[in-house]
This record gives structure tokens, sequence and C-alpha cells, in this order.
């Protein structure tokens, strides 16, 4: 058993609001152009502003295969794949138990589960078709996606609410770092449009209302006039391995993944504390061994909600002290809003993307800024030709699960950048 | 309801249900060959089921089963010899 500190990102993938592919995601970035729009969840009279992925992929399995597919799990078994190809690899079987797969979800098949559901309430059926519970259960989509690319070490789902992908990837790291295994696929995903979440979302009396002027501004993180959250759907996945397993494959690096730091609230079952959050923050840095001063931008977990945001941006200013009034923070959850067990993967790869583009993406929409959230806010426009060399990305669950990882520039191994055009001014 | 039958059902059944080709669907064609595991028997037999109002009490078939096999099983069931 071998261990290493550096851990590095080889590979990514990802189905959201805001592209099915690298290349998508990071013209949406650029432009931060809105992946935000109208969806009435089927037998619901209201309509909500989400971040819909625009498309169906029934057609990318056979219909033997789909029965046990929920749009959660055939959205993540779709990023998984573009990200282990991205990283030069398809089948882990030589890997035997070295290879290990981390997933977050919040909700699972929640699709299937609903329609279970209705043939049980209302159609008094008593016995579910047989294909159900493979389609509804939380790890499902572990599974698919280690069954079809032989990962045979540990295939692990964490539900710890919206920060699941991101104690998905940090325990990945930690199990690379401790010499338990030599590469790990990390990610989660997420399918919660449907009509029992959107409604039970909906009682939380959090979700924001369609903006009257365009639907694609609904999300305004850290804005005055801020009107709660947006729930989106889609998969995202990053390949993690030591560097020194990347270099023996000979394959470049986006960023090395420097520090994960996790810690709870132990406070409520849905208000944040700040003490929580900015605890998992130093966690992080002092993991990666930085001041922080030495990040470049932070990546805000911040949902537009009046009280989430003002808390977030207080515990960036408790963990982070002085740099806090220097260091560019924004929340593209703007854009793609809140992917859940999807998100902090989203957002950290969104992080990477920052690294290894050169650029800070934006907080869309952010006209006013609230003083309550007073940041060093990267509004409305992204800002291009900015070095950043260390950056972080925070995420909060409810229930008080609150997660911080660190991503910096690799100063030896070759760089790997998303096959995307240059950005610029 | 004799044999052909039966298979005629299910050959349909694994059609419309889960796209494959009826000319595939032969007697002596394998499940594991098919892609068809016990979940999908499972489906194709609640269909049955369904289609003829019956309950079908035994279906314990031999291991990796021929079309052949699952038909022998049902007409088995359908005898009451089950």
């Amino acid at each position: 058993m071998t261990s290493s500190r550096d851990v590095v990102i080889t590979g990514m993938g990802v189905v959201s609001p805001v592209g099915c592919d690298m290349e998508e995601l990071v013209s949406h970035l650029s432009t931060a152009r809105s992946g935000i729009r109208l969806c009435t969840p089927r037998g619901l009279s209201k309509t909500f502003p989400a971040g819909v992925v625009p498309r169906t992929f029934t057609d990318v399995f056979t219909k033997l295969e789909l029965p046990t597919l929920d749009r959660c799990q055939q959205m993540a078994i779709i990023a998984a794949r573009q990200a282990i190809a991205d990283a030069g690899l398809g089948d882990f079987s030589a890997y035997k138990q070295r290879a290990g797969l981390y997933y977050g979800t919040v909700r699972g098949g929640a699709e299937t589960e609903e329609g279970w559901y209705e043939q049980l309430l209302i159609e008094h059926k008593e016995t579910s078709r047989p294909f159900t519970i493979m389609a509804l259960m939380h790890n499902a989509g572990a599974a698919q996606i280690s069954i079809r690319h032989q990962i045979l070490g540990p295939v692990v789902t964490h539900s710890t609410a919206c920060a699941s992908s991101g104690t998905a990837i940090g325990e990945a790291l930690r199990a690379i770092r401790d010499g338990y295994i030599d590469i790990a696929v990390a990610g989660g995903a997420e399918a919660p449009l449907t009509p029992a979440v959107m409604g039970a979302f909906d009682g939380t009396r959090a979700l924001a209302a369609p903006d009257k002027s365009d639907v694609g501004r609904s999300c305004r993180p850290f804005a005055k006039d801020r009107a709660g959250l947006v729930l989106s759907e889609g998969a995202a996945f990053i390949v993690l391995e030591s560097a020194e397993h990347a270099r023996r494959r000979g394959v470049p690096c986006y960023a090395s993944l420097a520090g994960y730091g996790v810690a709870s609230d132990g406070y409520h079952i849905a208000s944040p504390k700040a003490e929580g959050e900015a605890t998992a923050m130093r966690l992080a840095l002092e993991d990666a061994g930085l001041m922080p001063a030495e990040i470049d931008y932070v990546n805000a977990h911040a949902t537009a909600t009046k009280g989430g945001d003002m808390v977030e941006a207080n515990a960036i200013h408790m963990a982070f002290g002085e740099a806090a009034k220097t260091v560019p923070v924004s929340s593209t959850k703007s854009i793609h809003g809140h992917l859940m067990g999807a998100a902090s993967v989203l957002e950290l790869m969104i992080t990477v993307v920052a690294i290894t583009e050169s650029f800070l993406p934006a907080t869309a929409y952010l006209d006013e800024i609230d003083s309550q959230c007073e940041l060093n806010h990267v509004a409305n426009s992204p800002i291009f030709d900015r070095q950043i060399e260390r950056a972080m990305s925070f995420s909060a669950g409810f229930g008080g699960t609150n997660v911080a990882l660190v991503v910096s520039k690799h100063r030896e191994m070759p760089a790997k950048r998303p096959s995307i055009p240059v950005l610029s001014k | 309801m004799d044999k052909a039958d039966i298979l005629s059902r299910i050959q349909t059944s694994l059609h419309e249900r889960f796209g494959l080709e009826v000319d595939q669907l032969g007697e002596s064609a394998r499940l594991r060959d098919l892609g068809v595991d016990s979940l999908h028997v499972v489906e194709i037999m609640l269909d049955l089921e369904a289609e003829l109002g019956t309950s079908l009490v035994d279906l314990s078939f031999p291991p990796n089963p021929s079309l052949g096999e699952v038909v022998a099983v049902i007409a088995r069931n359908l005898a009451g010899d089950a």
C-alpha cells in the first residue's frame, strides 16, 4: 500500500443545464448565459424556473436497459462515461479492488419512485413492475457505472444533501492519499424536476418564482432582490488519481485536488450555521497547506435564499479574515441553478475550469449586492485573463454537512485543458 | 393454448417491451445471449399472466434457459402440472 498526498484530476464529464459536454459548459460560463427555463412538473398547475437539461437520453440506451434506468442514472452513466474517456480509460477491471467509484445523490430515481406511488395509490396496484426498485434505489447510479466500467473496489454512495458529491470527492481523495486505491471516479447525479420533489421543495417556501422579465434570471445569489433557489437536474464526474499513477500512465492533468475539509453544524435540519461552514473552509485550507490569502477564487454555494447567502458570506469572512475583502467570489448557480447531489461536483469542475482557462466565472444577475453579503463579488460578467493558481469550491447541505474542496494548478505535470477555444476579453 | 401460441406471445412481448427482433427469438435462442435477465423474464411473465388471467405458480427455469425451455415451463403451469 503506497500513499501519496499529490492527487490530480485527469478526466471530467458533464450533463447539465449549461452544457452536455465540457465545451458547452465553458461557453456558458464565459458568457454567463443562463440554462434556467420554465418547467411545469406533470400534474402540477404551478410553473417553476428550473435548470432543465433540454434533451432526453432514451435513444442512448437499449430497451432492455431502460427499465432499470431512471433519468438520474441515465445522466450519471453519460457524464461518468465522458469523464472516464477523457482520462483515457474505459475498463477498470485490471485495477481489481484498487479503483473506486464515489457517488452523490439526494433523491436517486425520484421519477420512478413517483410513478410507482401513482400505481399504488391511484391505480391500487399492490405489486410494482419488477424493475422499479433497481431504478429508484439511491445507489443505482453508482452501481450502473461500476458495472459498465468494471470498477471493482469501493463503490459508495454519499447522501449528505447538497454536499453529497462534495463528500464523495473528498472521501475519494482520502482513499487515494491513504493508499487504499490508485484511481477513483467521483461525482453525482440528480433528476429532481418531478412533481413530488418540486412540490416538496416548494413546501419549504425556499424556491424562487419565475422572474417576470426573463425566466433565465430567476436565480440571483447575493443580490438584494434574490428570491430563492432554483432546482436543477444533471450529472457530473471527475477522475482522480495519484500524480504518480497519472505520470506512470503518461497522462496530463487539469489540476491537483489539494484540500478537503468537512465539518457539520450540529445545529438545525434546515438552517445553516456560519461556524460550521467556516470550519470546513479552514480545514480544507489546512489540508492543502495554504493560507487564506493564497486562494485566488472561491466558488460559493450561495443558492439565492435570503438566509443562506448571508450566513455563507459571514462564513467566508470568518474563515478568510482580511483576505475575504479581496478574494474574488461568485456563485455560478445564477446560471445553472442547484443540482443538489451533482451541485458540488459541477461547481468544483467550474472552479477547475477557472484555473485552466484563466478567468473568474461570474455571479450573473447581481445588479445590486445585498449589503449583508459584502464580499469581492465577480458580478454579472466573468473577468478574463486572470491567472488563478489556487481556488476553493464550497458546498453546504440541509442537515448541516459542509464541504470545502481546494484545487490548484499542478506545477510539474503536463497541463490539460478542456478541448475548447481559448477565452479572451 | 399450445406451445406455439405461448412462444408467439413471448416473442411479441419481448419485441414490444424490449425491442428485440422476432427473428432472433427462436425456440433455441438462449436468454443470456439475447441480453435478457431474470427481471426481464418476470416482466414478460407478468404480461402473460395479465393476458391469460391466470397466475403462473412454478417459474423454476433451468440456468440460462432457451426460449423453448421457458415455453415448456409455462405450458406445464397452464396444464396444472406445476
